[in-house]
């Protein structure tokens, strides 16, 4: 038998079907019937009205289903953006310390990388607070644990973040809001600002754990050891900040041209070389840095310390957000470690002496 | 008498043709649409207009049922009550372009009210599926055969597709929307269906 065709089933199925349908249409014309109401239930389905009704909803629905799922992906988008980072704010003094930023600048989280930053941070909460109050917070604490003086008020303030532009902007305005601050809590200040990419050298990161410095400052140190290259990592990156452009002043290094990228200075740096600070030059001279003077540095480092505390400002009160002048209190220097590694220090200063008292 | 044999055969073949004719005719009556001037028509109590639809509609409309309810006596409860029912909602029909679309929702509609209330679901057997469907009425062997193997080797959904569509005339589409289902789904279910008949009818045919 050839292979039957679909019309040839369809035929078979219809003749079948008209020779044993019971033909009752005389029977079923003569039962009486009333006229159907439009709502009878055997109508359900079958008015056009009901139909094109039936067809709005279902478009209706899928409009909804697609504008929920829109919004519930403008929500997400919106909550990621809220709780994940895209930028970190360096802040390095002697304290360092990290803040990373959303995109809306509200503090996603905040770390030290030293243990001067853990004294400044601790007990503080500033998880969702705008960047300024934290800046405000950071800086207050400082200026309250002594490591911002009028004497030593110099900040280095780095940020890293993914969008080139959104990273340039947030630099611009913490910059300001460093200013503004320091201003207010210590009449001047000195603020260095740029923006790092702490991803293009691996090295930023190792020299930054290494010697308890923030990415930020670790990149400026390598830009000055790239650019001076008889200058040692190590004695840069345990300087605070205030010492390590002191020295670079007195060394005749222009310290602007190894900030990074949009880097700015932001206050007058000759402030530094204030004739009450040449204790302190004459010690940066001798930066260049033999063992000996290394150690003789410690000791007048201290000293120097010491004459600042000399300031005739009274202690602080407790910690608050609007810190002035009256909060100001002596810096401690017992409170100023200067952390060292000496892993680093031997992969970076092949020449390092290991008598360095620094190093012990 | 040859001549008088030979009258009588040629009459014999003429009325073969005729009704042949005839038959093909009015199966392809059974798939034309009806006209949607009838509606009015039977509202207004029109008996003719009753009877050419319920010519053209009443294989479609039974064996439509008689796939839901898989029951020879309640399939013909159900056609006659949906003709009832079309006679008593004539006055409401929308002319839309598809009056068996109407028709068939009628039919749906009583069929799974009946289906409700059945306590129980007829399961078809092969044996006895030709007398319990009243497809013993058939006279052409392939056409009993195909109806019987359509009702008792394929599954509810493609049966009413293949019904709907070979004797009701209804586009793909329309199926579809009449049983709400995707089309895709309906085209798929449709052959498989036609697949599985062939199969079934060349291997006993």
């Amino acid at each position: 038998m050839n292979s039957l065709s679909e019309q040839q089933i369809e035929e078979y199925i219809r003749r079948a079907a008209s020779a044993f349908t019971p033909r009752r249409e005389e029977e079923t014309w003569e039962k009486p019937v009333e006229k159907a109401d439009p709502d009878a239930w055997f109508l359900e389905g079958t008015s056009g009205k009901e139909i094109s009704q039936r067809k709005a909803a279902r478009f209706l629905i899928r409009w909804a289903t697609f504008a929920a799922a829109c919004f519930a992906a403008f929500i997400i988008s919106c909550f990621r953006l809220y709780i994940s980072s895209d930028a970190t704010v360096y802040l390095d003094v002697n304290p360092s310390i990290s803040v990373e930023v959303n995109r809306i600048g509200r503090v996603v989280s905040v770390s030290a990388d030293n243990d001067d930053g853990r004294i400044i941070l601790d007990n503080m909460s500033l998880i969702n607070t705008e960047i300024d109050v934290a800046m405000n917070a950071l800086l207050g604490s400082m200026v309250k644990h002594g490591y911002l003086t009028s004497a030593h008020n110099t900040l280095l303030v780095s940020v890293d973040g993914k969008s080139r532009n959104r990273t340039a902007a947030l630099q611009q305005r913490v910059t300001k809001d460093a200013d503004q601050i320091l201003k207010a809590l210590l009449v001047k200040g000195i603020i260095l600002g740029q923006t790092v990419d702490s991803d293009s050298d691996d090295d930023i990161e190792d020299l930054a754990k290494a010697f308890g410095i923030t990415p930020g400052k670790a990149a400026l140190v390598l830009r000055l050891k790239q650019d001076y290259p008889s200058l040692e990592i190590r004695d840069l990156a345990g300087m605070p900040v205030a010492d390590l452009v002191r020295y670079c002043l007195s060394s005749g290094i222009d310290i602007s041209r190894c900030l990074g990228e949009n880097g700015e200075i932001v206050g007058d740096l000759d402030d530094l070389l204030d004739p009450d600070e040449a204790d302190h030059n004459d010690l940066f001279d001798d930066y260049d840095h033999s063992d000996d003077d290394l150690a003789d540095d410690e000791y007048e480092y201290e000293d120097a310390n010491e004459h600042v505390d000399d300031d005739g400002l009274e202690r602080g009160d407790d910690y608050d957000d609007d810190l002035d002048h009256d909060d100001i209190e002596e810096r401690d220097d017992d409170d100023v470690p200067h952390e060292r590694d000496d892993d680093f220090d031997n992969a970076y200063n092949d020449d390092a002496d290991d008598d360095d008292p620094d190093n012990d | 008498m040859q001549s008088a044999d030979a009258r009588i055969t040629e009459g014999i073949i003429d009325m073969l043709v005729f009704e042949a004719v005839v038959y093909e005719k009015s199966a392809h009556q059974a798939v034309a649409a009806p006209d949607e001037s009838l509606f009015p028509r039977i509202a207004a109590g029109d008996k003719d207009a009753f009877f050419t639809l319920y010519v053209a509609c009443s294989p479609a409309v039974y064996t439509y049922a008689l796939s839901i309810l898989r029951n020879r006596s309640d399939a013909e409860d159900a056609m006659q009550d949906a003709f009832l029912k079309i006679r008593s909602a004539a006055h409401l029909y929308e002319p839309l372009g598809k009056p068996m679309a109407w028709v068939f929702t009628i039919t749906k509609n009583i069929c799974l009210m009946m289906y409700r209330q059945r306590s129980r679901m007829t399961v078809l057997q092969e044996e006895g599926a030709v007398r319990h469907l009243g497809l013993d009425k058939i006279e052409s062997a392939e056409d009993r055969l195909t109806l019987e193997k359509a009702f008792t080797v394929l599954h509810e959904d493609a049966c009413q597709i293949i019904m709907l569509h070979a004797v009701g005339g209804m586009k793909h589409r329309e199926i579809a929307k009449l049983l709400n289902m995707p089309l895709s789904t309906v085209l798929s279910k449709y052959n498989r269906g036609i697949k599985k008949l062939r199969s079934e009818l060349e291997e006993t045919l």
